[in-house]
């Protein structure tokens, strides 16, 4: 082992020789300049002399290198916003890893990975994959192993199977380029707080450098102690993830993943890294840390909708106002789940025609780009659709014209041909915008309270066990299925509890959701039915409201509102029951959502 | 031929043994943790119904302890009526003989008496969109029930005579239930000595069964016939106790002892209860 490391440091890597050299290079310089400095301060001398020959050796260090560059390419990532380079930077970073880290063990099948996957586009043709992929994979594998047994006198299996390693870089490659989004978006899962986390504050390439180095000095040892701190910052403040509901086969190419890890980030609300808040809360509020943290991820999504969305200034009375609002906003919502008895839910999506691919190439200058929309409407829904579209070239748009228009669906499943031609000529590169908007979509939850009378008459027990029979996990919230938007709503004291007392003075909150990955234009009208029971709101109507009185932002929203609260009369036969009453209560959102696709075109001239 | 006659002097015996002990057979039935047994008759209710269809739910109620189960009530709880609607939700308990009691285990039906109530329902027609409902719902039981311990014990007022030729003083003894969920577990004998000497005798109950204790009533606690002075410890009532989370209670009963030798006498504490028993069972609604 101790000869392997030693053999490993002598061979070093390209990169390591050069960080080496410069360190060695530099260090006496460093160490000149302490001891001119510090004159007859050996001590000090000795100690920059052993911080500096650190540094350097840590710098030298293949895994350590990764884990800066894959920091600084993290914290600059917003700033990119490019997809070529983001491309780019991951290609580099896969076969900086496969090279240096892991010492070209697993090179041919990085290599043949990524000429597959950026070059090829990732095609899943069985004749190419059968018939060129593979026999290449398996040869260079063996040819490995042969080099490996004759030229380095090694094991033929350690060079056949090393390749093996390669999956892991390629891992890394995706989970960077947005496998997690995609994973989030393809297969409809809940973004809980955790996955949240790990899709917005995860630095892969920097975690897997971190956590391959191969020297042991003070700082790499307390970059690993940070990086440790730092995932369990990230993972401590959420919860695990709800399963997946469906499973698709198709790979997603580098462009789908880095769209949908935008499309996720843009749904997001944009908080502070929550490792930053545990950080400043250990020091600040050492006693009452996970409240602190809530405090400060909660005045930083406030922060960003002031800031960012409003373009207020911080310091101004608008701004000040505006987080007030926020603020008191945040304190009544309440949020929903997903109603997973519901198998078939109404879906719309936008969708490219299997025959084409990105990016659609045309030599015509009136083409007529085609799309599919594909609707699925399982309670046979009236569904008016309007369609339009148009041509994006940096700030310029151009308008295009739709086909059809406007059409109603109201079948259980129907798929409409829809193109979009520019009234203008083209000429280059552009992103071609579809936007459906669906009118009168109808989204209904429902809601479980239990009514449970004098509660100083029942165990501890039973009230556990109707708990966990009627509204076991997060089911004390309202329920609806995974559709485009959501009336969440809750009434009890608090209204997250789903015991009503006798005592009780329940309050009715309620929200509308945002769960697609569209946007709600307008909220037509909402209605919570508790009037069967005779239960009826004390003040305002809190049961049901039409559009005009529901103040949305004119370009949609993308994440929740809330709608009016009220605290509720209850008939006293319900609540001073003898037993227990279980009760399920209905609401319905009538709503307008968009939904969007963009496609890549290119137009070229015949000249 | 003498030992022919020894033998049939032996069989003579030991018949004559075995016909005095027939009535503790009876008294064998007051033992254990034995309660009321609530199922549903197979297939009804089935575990699937579909929506819009009716349906029974058929219990059948069995009375597995040693007592007699009355003032009772079954009810069918937890199903919304947005799913399932029930004729009634709540019927007395009786016997098949319309008595307002079900008799417990006896010599005379070793088995327990049980009865058989039916529920109408209807199912109705599930959510937009869903598949299937499960409806979880409770099966209740309450009604009254008893629990004796009748118990032969030694009572030494000169506890520290360790030659006294009488009975040996117990100082806990423990048992395993008495036909009851509620059981007595545990006695100890406290024998307080002096001029006026007293015995106290500390006694355990627990709820041994499923089910909920609401209120414990001390009908009648008796040491040789006379009757004992008793007190449920922490208890504002002196002769009920009101159980809440924990179902246990220590009953205390005080007496002072006349006789100033050992002798044994026997230990009656007969205790009533309501008693909430509930089985949890689901029904799945098919579109």
């Amino acid at each position: 082992m101790a000869e392997e490391k030693v053999s490993a440091e002598q061979k070093g890597s390209g990169i390591s020789r050069i960080f080496r050299s410069t360190g060695e290079k530099l260090a006496p310089g460093l160490q000149r300049a302490g001891g001119a400095a510090v004159v007859g301060g050996a001590a000090a001398y000795a100690m920059t002399r052993q911080v500096s020959k650190r540094a350097f050796d840590a710098i030298a260090d293949p895994g350590f290198v990764l884990f800066i560059l894959g920091m600084l390419t993290f914290f600059f990532n917003e700033y990119l916003g490019n997809n070529a380079l983001a491309i780019l930077l991951a290609s580099i970073f896969l076969f900086y890893s496969a090279f240096f880290i892991f010492k070209g063990k697993g090179m041919v099948v990085t290599i043949i990975f990524w000429i597959w996957y950026v070059f090829l586009g990732g095609s899943t043709d069985p004749k190419l994959l059968m018939y060129y992929l593979a026999p290449i994979l398996l040869a260079a594998m063996v040819a490995h192993g042969l080099f490996n047994r004759f030229s380095r006198k090694d094991v033929f299996v350690e060079g056949f199977a090393g390749e093996l390693i390669g999956l892991v870089p390629i891992l890394f490659f995706f989970l960077d380029l947005g496998l997690l989004p995609l994973f989030t978006k393809t297969f409809s899962i809940t973004l809980t707080p955790l996955l949240q986390n790990v899709i917005l504050f995860t630095p892969w390439w920097a975690l897997l450098g971190l956590f391959t180095t191969e020297r042991e000095n003070l700082f790499i040892s307390l970059a690993k102690i940070v990086g440790v701190i730092y995932i369990f910052s990230i993972l401590l403040f959420g919860v695990a993830p709800d399963a997946y509901t469906q499973y698709k086969s198709m790979v997603p190419g580098p462009e789908q993943l880095l769209e949908a890890r935008t499309d996720i980030a843009q749904q997001l609300p944009k908080t502070e890294n929550p490792a930053l808040s545990n950080l400043y809360c250990i020091f600040s509020d050492p006693t009452n840390i996970q409240p602190c943290i809530d405090r400060r991820q909660e005045d930083s999504r406030i922060k960003y909708i002031c800031e960012k969305q409003r373009g207020l200034n911080p310091g101004t009375a608008a701004y000040e106002d505006c987080f007030k609002e926020e603020k008191e906003r945040s304190k009544k919502q309440i949020s929903g789940t997903e109603d997973i008895t519901i198998q078939e839910t109404t879906k719309a999506e936008l969708k490219l025609s299997e025959y084409l691919k990105e990016p659609i190439i045309s030599y015509q200058q009136d083409y007529s780009y085609p799309i599919q929309l594909e609707v699925k409407n399982p309670n046979e829904w009236n569904l008016t659709f309007n369609i339009s579209c148009y041509f994006k070239k940096g700030s310029k748009n151009v308008t295009g014209i739709p086909d059809p228009q406007d059409f109603i669906i109201n079948k259980k499943a129907d798929s409409r041909s829809i193109t979009c031609k520019a009234d203008e000529p083209l000429n280059g590169t552009y992103t071609l915008v579809y936007e459906a908007n669906i009118h009168n979509m109808v989204t209904l939850s429902r809601l479980t309270r239990i009514f449970v009378g004098d509660i100083s008459t029942k165990t501890k027990q039973e009230l556990d066990e109707l708990r966990s029979t009627y509204v076991p996990g997060k089911q004390y919230l309202s329920v609806a299925p995974k559709e485009f938007a959501r009336l969440n709503f809750g009434f009890g004291e608090p209204e997250t509890n789903p015991l009503i007392e006798s005592d009780s003075r329940p309050l009715l909150v309620s929200t509308v959701e945002n769960v697609g990955g569209g946007k709600i234009l307008r909220i037509n009208e909402y209605k919570i039915d508790l009037t069967a029971d005779g239960i009826y709101p004390l003040q305002a109507n809190c049961l049901e409201g039409k559009g005009e009185n529901i103040q949305i932002p004119e370009s949609g929203f993308t994440q929740t509102i809330p709608l009016t609260s009220c605290f509720l009369y209850i008939p006293p036969e319900m609540l001073n029951t003898e037993d227990f009453l279980r009760r399920e209560y209905l609401a319905r959102i009538d709503y307008d959502y968009q939904i969007k696709k963009e496609i890549r075109v290119e137009v070229k001239s015949l000249t | 031929m003498k030992k022919a006659i020894m033998v049939i002097i032996l069989v003579l015996f030991l018949t004559a043994c075995r016909s005095t002990e027939q009535p503790s057979l009876q008294t064998d039935f007051k033992q254990g943790y034995g309660n009321l047994a609530i199922s549903t008759v197979e297939n009804s209710p089935p575990a699937q119904i579909y929506q819009d269809s009716e349906f029974k739910i058929i219990v059948k109620l069995e009375n597995q302890g040693a007592y007699q189960a009355t003032n009772g009530k079954l009810k069918v709880l937890g199903f919304d009526s947005l799913y399932i609607n029930l004729d009634s939700h709540e019927q007395d308990i009786a016997s098949f003989s319309q008595n307002n009691y079900l008799e417990g285990k006896s010599i005379l039906n070793p088995a327990g008496e049980f009865t058989l109530l039916t529920f109408d329902a209807k199912s109705r027609s599930l959510f937009p969109g869903a598949e299937r409902y499960s409806a979880p719902y409770f099966i209740q039981a309450d009604y009254d029930y008893k629990t004796e311990l009748t118990e032969t014990i030694c009572i030494n007022p000169k506890f520290y005579e360790i030659y006294d030729s009488g009975c040996k003083v117990e100082p806990k003894k423990n048992f395993n239930g008495q036909g009851s969920p509620l059981a007595f577990t545990s006695l100890e004998t406290i024998i307080i000595p002096g001029t006026i000497p007293g015995v106290e005798l500390r006694m355990n109950i627990e709820n041994k069964g499923r089910g909920q204790i609401k209120r414990v009533q001390l009908n009648k606690a008796a040491l040789a016939g006379e009757a004992l002075n008793c007190e449920f410890k922490n208890s504002p009532e002196k002769t009920a106790f009101t159980f809440k989370d924990k179902q246990e209670a220590v009953l205390i009963c005080k007496k002072t002892l006349k006789d100033q030798k050992s002798y044994e006498s026997v230990l009656l504490v007969d205790l009533s209860f309501s008693y909430t028993l509930k089985e949890k069972k689901t029904i799945t609604i098919l579109k």
